[in-house]
């Protein structure tokens, strides 16, 4: 009996010594198991590399982390040319007084629109962001649709106002308030490109203050001449122009970006 | 395997060239770019970086040139650029999360991904600080935070230490050291303890090409036998330091120990001693 016991208990115990040696061989040892995690973690980078992200999200970034203060100073502009417009209109004036009026606060739109976009470079992100997934180019188009959506939006409903009061045609109203808008953009972006020192603070306001009194000329010329229909053409070239310089200079300072010297040599 | 490769990487700026046909491969590993100011490191890393286009040569990563990867290429690089830019008005944790968007990580991970990074960081106590209330040093560490919120396979460090003091150069270190080596990691820096202990390899550039590259063993033989110790009295120093390339001094009771890096035994009496790195730096950045 005592023998059967032993012997039952030797058998046990090879049992037990055989699968522990035969576990032993089935797991994997230090060096398999880090290989394997390496494995492991190269496939989870890569599906996340495999995530595009889409044109909404692009837009939901950007509007989530533009300054505060943008906002506030584009809407007090949207503001005060509700304001302004209305006061024209109580004051009884002629389409020069709508029109100085408004274009001088076109300009002023469109130097804001540009000055934000500056702000990459005199913070010294624009070399760090343009090493991101989404890189300053498409952060500028983004920047610039939404602010010049808005700013168009804005002055097309001004504009409707102003051909409502006035008796002319929407289209002629939106060609003399656009010209002075897409000409202050094309001045900023010059300043971008040429005078590099005027980018401070005080540059922008000499630029606002420019932008704002040349805008104002047209409106001053006695009884409005300058807008009168016969010279239609003139405004309407003056934004194709303008259109035209536009795009070529965004083509220019793109190519700049993309080849490092707007980044790198600022 | 990753492999970033440099083939004949050229940039220069009319007559000058900043860096001159640049040609190595890296893999996985740290390296340390050592090299003087304005021998080209940066214009280097800015190419690498696809940030500055190359006046010839091209750089490409897994075989693909980093200009036709584009966004593939920017998804998989940290950046720390020498002269980091932030938006002061940030706040730390703003800020990183700005860059992780910037970098499409998903919002969901990128809560996550600042949370440690600003743990590894130590500034997890300032994160709803305004960076512009920030130390230099902490400003440099938030700039490191950013280069790994994508986890990078490709992270380009230019000058990271600058600006830190001795205790934050020594928790950089232990940063770097920690990460993973499943990466390619470029170090910039023209100060040699930065990556003494913690580059697996040295790549030296002066004058916009690379002169020497190599793991630290390799680099310290290529100047053995060129590093002599020699005491002498405090009075010859001076005269001794004009004419030799002198890597140390160190006052000791019989006088002043001088450590000469010469091809040649430098004066009667100096012993061979073993190199060090920064006797390597000095001996390819001697002045003849």
């Amino acid at each position: 009996m005592g023998d059967e016991k032993k012997t039952g208990r030797k058998l046990e115990d090879e049992v037990r010594d055989f699968l522990k040696e035969a576990s032993l061989s089935l797991a994997p040892g230090e060096v398999q198991r880090a290989q394997a995690m390496t494995e492991i973690r190269k496939a989870v980078r890569k599906k996340i590399i495999q995530r595009q992200p889409s044109l909404r999200e692009l837009l939901m970034v950007e509007l989530r982390y533009i300054s505060p203060g943008f906002w506030v100073l584009q809407g007090s502009l949207v503001l005060l040319l509700a304001a302004l417009l209305e006061k024209t209109s109580l004051d009884g004036g002629a389409l020069s007084d709508y029109l100085r009026g408004i274009s001088v606060l076109a300009a002023w739109m469109g130097v804001l629109g540009c000055s934000s976009l500056g702000r990459h470079f005199s913070r010294g992100m624009a070399e760090l962001e343009q090493s991101c997934y989404f890189n300053l180019p498409q952060l500028w188009t983004i920047r610039m649709t939404l602010s010049g959506a808005v700013d168009i939006l804005a002055l097309s409903l001004g504009s409707g106002w102003i051909a409502g009061k006035t008796d002319l045609p929407f289209a002629q109203v939106s060609v003399y308030v656009l010209v002075p808008f897409v000409l202050s953009n094309v001045a900023m972006l010059l300043l971008f490109t040429v005078l590099r020192g005027g980018r401070g603070r005080y540059g922008l306001l000499v630029a606002a203050l420019a932008a704002g009194g040349l805008a104002a000329v047209p409106g001053l010329t006695s009884g409005g001449e300058a807008y009168e229909t016969a010279r239609l053409w003139a405004w309407t070239a003056a934004l194709l122009a303008g259109t035209g310089l536009y795009l070529w200079q965004l083509k220019v300072m793109y190519g700049k970006i993309r080849r490092g010297e707007t980044i790198c040599w600022n | 395997m990753l492999e970033l490769t440099l083939d004949n990487l050229t940039k220069r700026y009319g007559a000058k060239a900043a860096v001159n046909g640049i040609t190595c491969t890296l893999n996985h590993g740290i390296y340390g770019l050592l090299g003087a100011n304005g021998s080209g490191k940066t214009t280097l890393l800015r190419m690498v970086c696809g940030i500055l286009e190359a006046t010839e040569g091209t750089v490409r990563y897994g075989g693909s040139a980093i200009g036709k990867l584009g966004a593939d290429y920017r998804r998989i690089l940290g950046y720390l650029p020498q002269d980091f830019g932030y938006y002061p008005e940030f706040t730390a944790r703003r800020f990183l999360l700005y860059l992780a968007a910037l970098k499409a990580i998903p919002k969901d991970e990128a809560e996550r991904k600042v949370e440690e990074l600003l743990e590894m960081v130590e500034l997890t106590s300032c994160q709803g600080k305004k960076i512009k209330t920030f130390s230099g040093g902490m400003v440099r560490r938030l700039g490191i935070a950013q280069a790994l919120l994508n986890d990078p396979e490709i992270l380009i460090l230019d000058e990271p230490t600058a600006g830190l003091d001795p205790k934050e150069r020594i928790r950089f270190r232990n940063i770097v050291s920690s990460l993973s080596r499943e990466r390619i990691v470029i170090l910039s820096t023209h100060i040699v303890s930065d990556v003494e202990y913690i580059a697996d390899e040295i790549l030296l550039m002066k004058e916009g090409e690379l002169l020497a590259m190599g793991d630290i063993g390799q680099m310290l033989e290529r100047a053995r036998g060129r590093v002599w110790e020699r005491t002498v009295s405090p009075e010859e120093t001076e005269r001794y330091q004009a004419y030799f390339n002198v890597s140390s001094l160190r006052n000791t009771e019989k006088g002043v120990r001088l450590r000469i890096v010469s091809d040649e035994c430098p004066m009667e009496g100096a012993r061979p001693a073993d190199p060090d790195l920064e006797d390597v730096y000095l001996y390819y950045f001697r002045e003849n």
